[in-house]
């Protein structure tokens, strides 16, 4: 057959098709027709001849053809043809009157032709970051000092010349863990941003107690350590985060959290620091905040809706008279400041298939004409802000907290394994933790924290033990996973640690929806929860009025509590029976030693085992027989030992293997698998630099 | 601190940034023909009644009777809710069916229950076109702000204009009474929709509402002068609204997961009610 004789009778064939009779116009049908062909058969010079039909005989289906035409050039693109660029060019020329298609074709025009070839822009490590090192806020403006906070010296903030290749120190106030156990209230840097004249420096300051924080600022003028002035101090407020200072240093850009759950935008007057509210928001804050060159805005990203991870990017006028979206489109676009001259704002987007830099064109007030594309595949990071010379700075910062899960067979009857131990989870190693095992066994789950510092987003990963298949749960944007995960007792849900817009608690994760709700608010962050084998009753750690921590026991049904145990306890496990709980009692300094034995039914706990410093008890698992639990202790520096203990009273027996067992796991029903998670390599932060990427800076060079 | 925009004043405790739609920017001149339109019988079939016939402004926009009574003694589904901090709003009615204030105020005049008019009808008779109507409307009800209560001084740090009692009332409020799980933010609202157990009536529901019986938070500013309560007005007092959540709302297949009993003692109830009445502010003065 000739190419009409088959337009014909395909066209006859679908028109006669009843799922499409009734809704679909024939130019719809044969566009679905040639889509099919595209993207299923994969026959793409098929499916150009089926758009060029469309095209040719529904002239007046201007929606239709225009679909067609950017379906074309996108085939033509995947052929590799010129074509395509000319067709994109057609759809904007000629068919101004249908958006979509438009915005798409000017999209792919963008992708087609950057403005800037790649050979005009330099992309480079800048600084590794210092071993403890970590990057939480803003370069200066001229792009030479880079702030970071060191929690190898406390938390304290330091500032690091380029240009010098020196450190100086701001602060000596932070503690580390060990002052903090002995009493120490917790003092730690956080966020910080310079004033335009890059002469002061403010930062967020943790004052120690549940939400108290401040805002403090130093002048950089001179050498040594440098004064602070507490500049915000506000009892309901539970985290200020500073973004940018106003051009003429009046203001001070923040993002508020209150302990009443509001997260907020506001200003900080330089001065008095009261602070004006310009805007509450999702719990979610922009990645990124900065004042116009002008100072007549601010501009941010946010997220477009409570339930989506794409955020637009908007700009908002500081009088707070109005808000302009500057740039909203279904792909994920992340603000990372303004061009020197405030002419364009600068974005990450996602809109061509991966995180590009793009520019919108801003002026008298708007958005104007299209983004830009500057730049392919940049990634996905925090942006430390555009330098008066243009230069984008930005941090890579590795996985906080990340592990390589591993699953081995391990015979306890004579001490060796069966089978050694393998990697169980091979995407976004590093970004995992919490792995637990299923109640049946036949599945277990991790936490993976996904996205960027200043944007993360959780996903918890259910493994099949049988078959391997991985699925992922992506938990709500608005959920912080903060403690740890365990299943609920059906293997229907999962409990876990965390808050959602700012409540912390256990919360239950439904398994097929996702869906979560609180099931106990506590106080601090990082709750950890176990559920009874029947459901019916909930084991978690609380802080009391008195702030020690309290093990908590609360039928799920009526809500009532009783407190089975006061005092400071690390690791917990129940028994499969229920009976009892077994935890780890700790000192004041957070050294486990004791382990006790913890009868559910409210009667007494009895010491199952105690060691003294410098030796801890690290580990703990009932043992198959449910009979005895096995505790791990490190007895000198690298030194480990297993011990059984029987809780029916009976001396605790060096538990000895044929081969070491990892220094912690999670113990499989069968008795045999384990789950263990093994640290990641420490890797360093490192600050980006990327330059000559802005067309009419590289034009004047 | 009252921030001053062109239009209006925003009160202590609210975003200095109001939000209106590029193409209805707040003037103090559609504020005024707004207000007069709240007040004009016109916008109802037989002049009968205006807006502020069950948005009473002495009640804070809200009206004493459990559900509306319309034109011609027409009875209404709902409980007029109260209209506060609207412009904030990003859904209205009680089942946030509407989108945008400029949409919501023209739903009124139209309904049979309510001013049961055309809403050509409505623009003819006050000489405006439709598009002025809801803008001057919208504009109006967007600039009725309550705020600089004495929860809002409070939270700003002046920490003795609550009395002990209230102090303890806002810490059940966020903390064991879970109020705040759904009243939050500024204008004490999540703006969502939510199953509070309220329609569920001899074993099913008798308002589906935003389905399954959802319906959206309402703001609790200025609440001591709003009852009755709830989007059907069955609970006359603040009191039957805390022992109603105190049980943890009535049982039903598609409950909130944040309803549950919250076992408060007679004295955290008393609490949480008399924080409640710190809500009032400069709307009441």
């Amino acid at each position: 057959m000739n190419k009409p004789k088959v337009f014909a009778a395909l066209l006859a064939t679908l028109l006669s098709a009843p799922v499409h009779a009734q809704k679909s116009s024939p130019a719809e049908i044969l566009l679905e027709s040639a889509r099919q062909k595209e993207t299923l058969e994969g026959d793409l010079r098929g499916a150009i001849r089926q758009y060029e039909e469309i095209v040719k005989r529904f002239t007046a289906d201007r929606a239709t053809v225009a679909k067609a035409l950017v379906r074309m050039a996108e085939a033509h693109q995947k052929l590799g043809d010129a074509e395509a660029q000319k067709i994109f060019e057609r759809v904007v020329r000629d068919y101004a009157d249908q958006k979509e298609p438009v915005d798409q074709a000017r999209v792919r025009l963008a992708l087609l032709s950057p403005r800037v070839t790649p050979a005009g822009v330099v992309n480079r490590v800048a600084w590794t970051v210092a071993d403890g090192g970590w990057i939480e806020g803003k370069i200066s403006p001229d792009g030479r000092y880079i702030p970071y906070v060191h929690y190898r010296e406390g938390g304290n903030l330091f500032l690091r010349d380029q240009v010098s290749g020196t450190d100086r120190q701001l602060t000596n106030t932070g503690n580390d863990a060990r002052e903090r156990a002995q009493g120490v209230e917790y003092q730690c840097a956080h966020e910080y941003a310079f004033s335009r004249d890059g002469k002061q420096l403010v930062y967020s300051w943790d004052i120690g107690g549940p939400g108290r924080i401040e805002l403090r600022v130093v002048n950089l003028q001179g050498s040594g350590l440098p004064a602070f002035r507490r500049l915000f101090d506000h009892q309901e407020v539970s985290w200020i985060m500073p973004h940018d200072w106003s051009p003429d240093g009046k203001w001070i850009a923040v993002q508020v959290q209150r302990k009443d759950n509001t997260a907020q935008i506001g200003l900080v007057s330089a001065e008095n620091g009261s602070l004006k509210v310009l805007k509450s928001i999702d719990w979610r804050g922009p990645t990124a905040m900065y004042f116009s060159p002008d100072g007549q805005y601010l501009a941010y990203d946010l997220p477009a809706g409570e339930t989506v991870l794409q955020r637009d990017i908007l700009v908002l006028a500081v009088d707070g008279s109005r808000e302009i979206p500057a740039e909203v489109h279904p792909s994920d676009d992340l603000f990372l400041g303004w061009a020197p001259d405030g002419k364009r704002l600068l974005f990450a987007s996602d809109r061509g298939g991966s995180m590009d830099l793009w520019a919108r064109p801003f002026s008298d007030g708007k958005p104007q004409g299209q983004p830009e594309l500057l730049k392919r595949d940049i990634g996905r990071f925090d942006s430390m802000g555009i330098t008066s010379s243009g230069s984008l700075h930005y941090a890579v910062a590795p996985p906080l907290r990340g592990f390589d899960i591993r699953t081995a067979e391990f015979d306890f009857g004579n001490g060796d394994f069966v089978s050694p131990p393998v990697q169980a989870v091979s995407t976004y190693v590093g970004n995992n933790s919490n792995s637990h095992w299923a109640p049946d066994g036949k599945h277990f789950a991790w936490v993976s924290r996904r996205g960027s510092r200043a944007a993360p987003y959780f996903v918890i990963g259910i493994r099949s033990t049988q078959t391997g298949q991985v699925r992922e749960l992506l938990l709500p944007p608005n959920f912080y996973v903060q403690g740890s995960l365990s299943w609920g007792h059906d293997g229907n849900s999962f409990l876990i640690g965390g808050s959602d817009k700012g409540r912390s608690g256990v919360f239950r994760v439904e398994r097929e929806s996702g869906r979560t709700s609180l099931v106990v608010g506590t106080q601090q962050r990082g709750a950890a929860a176990i559920e009874s084998p029947d459901g019916g009753t909930l084991y978690y750690v609380s802080r009391g009025s008195d702030s020690q921590e309290v093990i908590v026991k609360r039928a799920l049904a009526s809500g009532e509590e009783t407190v089975l145990l006061k005092g400071l306890y690390g690791l917990r496990g129940l028994s499969r029976d229920g009976r009892y709980l077994a935890v780890v009692e700790t000192t004041r300094s957070r050294i486990p030693q004791a382990v006790l034995l913890v009868p559910t039914n409210g009667k007494p706990p009895r010491e199952l085992s105690r060691v003294n410093e410098p030796q801890r008890t690290i580990f703990l698992t009932w043992m198959p027989d449910q009979q005895s639990i096995l505790i791990g202790k490190q007895v000198a520096e690298g030194k480990f030992e297993k011990w059984r203990i029987p809780i029916d009273g009976g001396q605790p027996e060096p538990f000895e293997t044929k081969a070491p067992l990892p220094g912690s796991f999670l113990l499989h029903p069968d008795g045999r698998q384990i789950l263990f998670q093994v640290p990641m390599p420490s890797k360093r932060p490192e600050v980006w630099v990327l330059e000559n990427f802005l067309p009419s800076l590289s034009a004047s060079k | 601190m009252m921030l001053l925009l062109a239009a209006i004043t925003i009160p202590l405790g609210l975003d200095l940034y109001l939000p209106a739609p590029e193409d209805n920017p707040l003037t103090t001149e559609k504020i005024a023909l707004g207000r007069q339109l709240f007040f004009d019988r016109r916008l109802s079939r037989d002049q009968s009644v205006s807006c502020a016939f069950c948005h009473d402004p002495e009640r804070a926009f809200s009206e004493p009777k459990p559900v509306s009574i319309g034109v011609l003694g027409r009875r209404g589904r709902r409980n007029a809710p109260a209209l506060i901090n609207r412009g904030y709003g990003r859904r209205f009615f009680w089942d946030g069916r509407v989108p945008t204030l400029e949409e919501q105020v023209l739903k009124p005049i139209e309904d049979p229950n309510e001013m049961d008019l055309p809403l050509q009808q409505a623009a003819t008779r006050v000489n405006l076109p439709v598009r002025d109507l809801s803008h001057a409307l919208a504009s109006f009800v967007r600039s009725i702000l309550s705020g600089d209560a004495p929860y809002d001084r409070y939270l700003n740090g002046d920490r003795a204009i609550l009395t002990a009692v209230q102090q303890a009332g806002l810490q059940l409020f966020r903390g064991k009474a879970n109020c705040n799980s759904c009243h939050v933010g500024p204008n004490l609202t999540d703006e969502s929709l939510h199953n509070t157990g309220i329609a569920w009536l001899n074993g099913k529901l008798a308002d589906d509402g935003a389905g399954n019986g959802r319906f959206k938070t309402p703001t609790l500013r200025e609440v001591a002068r709003t009852a009755p309560y709830m989007h059907d007005g069955s609970l006359q007092t603040l009191e039957e609204v805390v022992e109603y959540y105190d049980r943890g709302g009535n049982q039903n297949p598609h409950l909130d997961a944040e309803l549950r009993p919250l076992h408060l003692t007679s004295e955290e109830k008393a609490s949480l009610i008399e924080f409640l009445r710190s809500l009032n502010g400069s709307l009441a003065r």
